[in-house]
């Protein structure tokens, strides 16, 4: 099972819509990611902070993808970028309608809340620019220990100005030394096809910047999923105790609608459970 | 009333309300009368009972057994309950190495028995049937628990803190593969284990309807199972009046007593433990 977290939905904001040329296009690089290899694909909606939140909340609609049912699971993920670490009460109205929630800290500030205070799966420092303060392996390694994982996007090391990637590099190679290899997430976050690679391209390059070969593997399979896993708990379980469950496995988004929260699809009429009865 | 109050009457002479004794007497009097106008006094007599110091022995010996008590002792029901499960346990045990005996001797023992406890040996044994009335039980309390709520937070939030003692539960992944595919009602939930009645012969093997399975002798007796709750994921079905609805436990947050689970407040933490 290989992740990719992050395929960047073509919305800005939740003014614009997206246009048919623009679903292609997403659908062109999905086919692409499924080419190489890669199976649980979520799909990333960016957000500023401060933005008036709709009634739905979540743009992206899965069931236009129904080509892809049974050839990647894909996934809805929104990034609220935080600059004011004092206003983030918008997470929890995005906390139950997205699989994966992640946030972007610009500030020092935003960082440490964005750990302490708040229940996200994933923390994407953006990498192509300065990090907005030296990465302490105190602050990185608690999010660590809660279950937080961090981000590093392949797109700012692939086409590129070369001013940018040796920013981005050296930025991978603090957030290394700060995590101290552990709670990595590598993902995609390509804006067109051009840029999409196979993982183990990737997982080489990682290896090159410091990381060894087992977690160059683990930033593409089992971290990932571990994330995706708590992200899917908070809609499918109650504080990870007991989930509701009548599709494939814990992480498995098949049956949801639009409506995460509604439990019909989940029931099984009682017919079915007779049929199978009566051929045992 | 022959006692004279004294300290009551010394306070009561300081005080400015009464200016003479007589008042105060009279005070007194009607204070500690069984007719007068304060009645919540209780007056005890002495009656013609055994005062020997053999009564008095045995007062004192029933304060003192809490204290004095043995924790092995057999009269406790923490124990009782504990030798019962233990003692169905070795009986398994004891039972499947007899069996394996006399198969020796005799191969079709079992080929044409329908059912295990028609021998001698198997009487005592642990009987899934008679727990089912259990189940029953538990599943009218469920119904009552979720009523007809469509919402899932709702839902998981209210089975997460009700009790699971007579619940049908199934292992559906466990790193201890040899429990994987048990199904059983919960007798007893403890913090670490599940004390489940599993049913003879009938397992996850029935579902591969294509070949005949073969069950071992352990799944043939079936009878107690102890089963941990780490690292283990269990389901659980609910059968609603049209529909019925899956749930799964997952073992590894559900590590505490369930009477603390009742009143707990569930936190989410880092998914490390639990697998996919």
């Amino acid at each position: 099972m290989i992740c990719d977290v992050n395929v960047l939905w073509p919305q800005e904001d939740y003014g614009s819509s997206v246009t048919a040329s623009q679903l292609s296009e997403v659908k062109n690089r999905l086919a692409v990611l499924e080419e190489l290899g890669y199976t649980h694909v979520a799909l990333n909606f960016r957000i500023r902070q401060g933005q008036r939140l709709p009634a739905q909340v979540n743009p992206i609609d899965l069931s236009s993808f129904a080509e892809f049912k049974d050839r990647l699971k894909l996934f809805s993920r929104v990034t609220l970028i935080v600059e004011d670490a004092s206003q983030m009460q918008t997470v929890a109205k995005l906390q139950n309608a997205f699989d994966l929630v992640a946030v972007e800290p610009r500030t020092e500030k935003a960082l440490t809340s964005c750990i302490v205070n708040m229940e996200v799966d994933l923390i994407s420092l953006d990498m192509a620019n300065r990090l907005p303060c030296y990465l302490k392996h105190k602050t990185i390694c608690s999010a660590t220990e809660k279950g937080v994982y961090f981000e590093i996007k392949y797109s700012d090391l692939v086409d590129t100005s070369s001013s940018t990637r040796a920013t981005a590099i050296s930025n991978i190679k603090q957030l290394f030394r700060a995590s101290r290899l552990r709670g990595l997430v590598c993902s995609s976050g390509a804006k067109s096809a051009r840029c999409l690679r196979n993982y183990s391209d990737v997982a080489n390059m990682l290896v090159l910047l410091g990381l060894d070969h087992n977690r160059s593997q683990q930033v593409f399979k089992d971290w990932p999923l571990k994330a995706l896993l708590a992200g899917r708990l908070r809609i499918k379980s109650y504080k990870q105790v007991v989930a509701i469950s009548g599709d494939e496995n814990l992480i498995d988004n098949s049956l949801e609608g639009k409506n995460k929260q509604d439990a019909t699809p989940y029931r099984h009429p009682k017919r079915r459970k007779e049929d199978k009865l009566s051929s045992m | 009333m022959d006692r004279k109050h004294t300290v009551e009457h010394l306070l009561l002479s300081r005080s400015s309300k009464f200016h003479d004794d007589g008042e105060i007497s009279k005070l007194l009097e009607s204070r500690y009368s069984l007719t007068g106008s304060q009645k919540n006094y209780l007056s005890l007599k002495a009656t013609e009972g055994t005062h020997g110091a053999k009564h008095h022995k045995s007062i004192m010996t029933a304060i003192q057994l809490p204290g004095r008590q043995n924790r092995f002792s057999p009269t406790k029901t923490k124990n009782e309950f504990k030798s019962f499960i233990t003692d169905n346990l070795k009986l398994q045990d004891r039972l499947t190495r007899q069996l394996r005996l006399k198969l020796k001797k005799d191969p079709n023992l079992l080929n044409n028995l329908n059912d295990i406890t028609e021998l001698r040996i198997c009487k005592n044994l642990i009987r899934y049937e008679d727990y089912i009335e259990l189940n029953k039980l538990w599943k009218g309390y469920m119904l009552e628990i979720l009523g007809t709520t469509n919402h899932i937070p709702t839902m998981v939030s209210k089975l997460s803190s009700s009790e699971l003692i007579g619940s049908e539960l199934e292992v559906i992944q466990s790193r201890c593969i040899n429990n994987t595919g048990t199904k059983g009602i919960v007798l007893w939930e403890s913090q670490h284990n599940f004390v489940m009645v599993v049913p003879r012969q009938a397992n996850w093997k029935n579902d591969i309807s294509a070949v005949k399975p073969e069950f071992t002798l352990k799944e043939r007796i079936g009878g107690l199972r102890v089963i941990s709750k780490r690292n283990t994921k269990f389901r659980l079905q609910l059968e609603a009046q049209e529909s019925s609805i899956t749930f799964d436990v997952i073992g590894n947050r559900l590590l505490i007593r369930s009477t603390d689970r009742a009143t707990r407040r569930f936190k989410n933490h880092s998914v490390k433990d639990i697998d996919v």
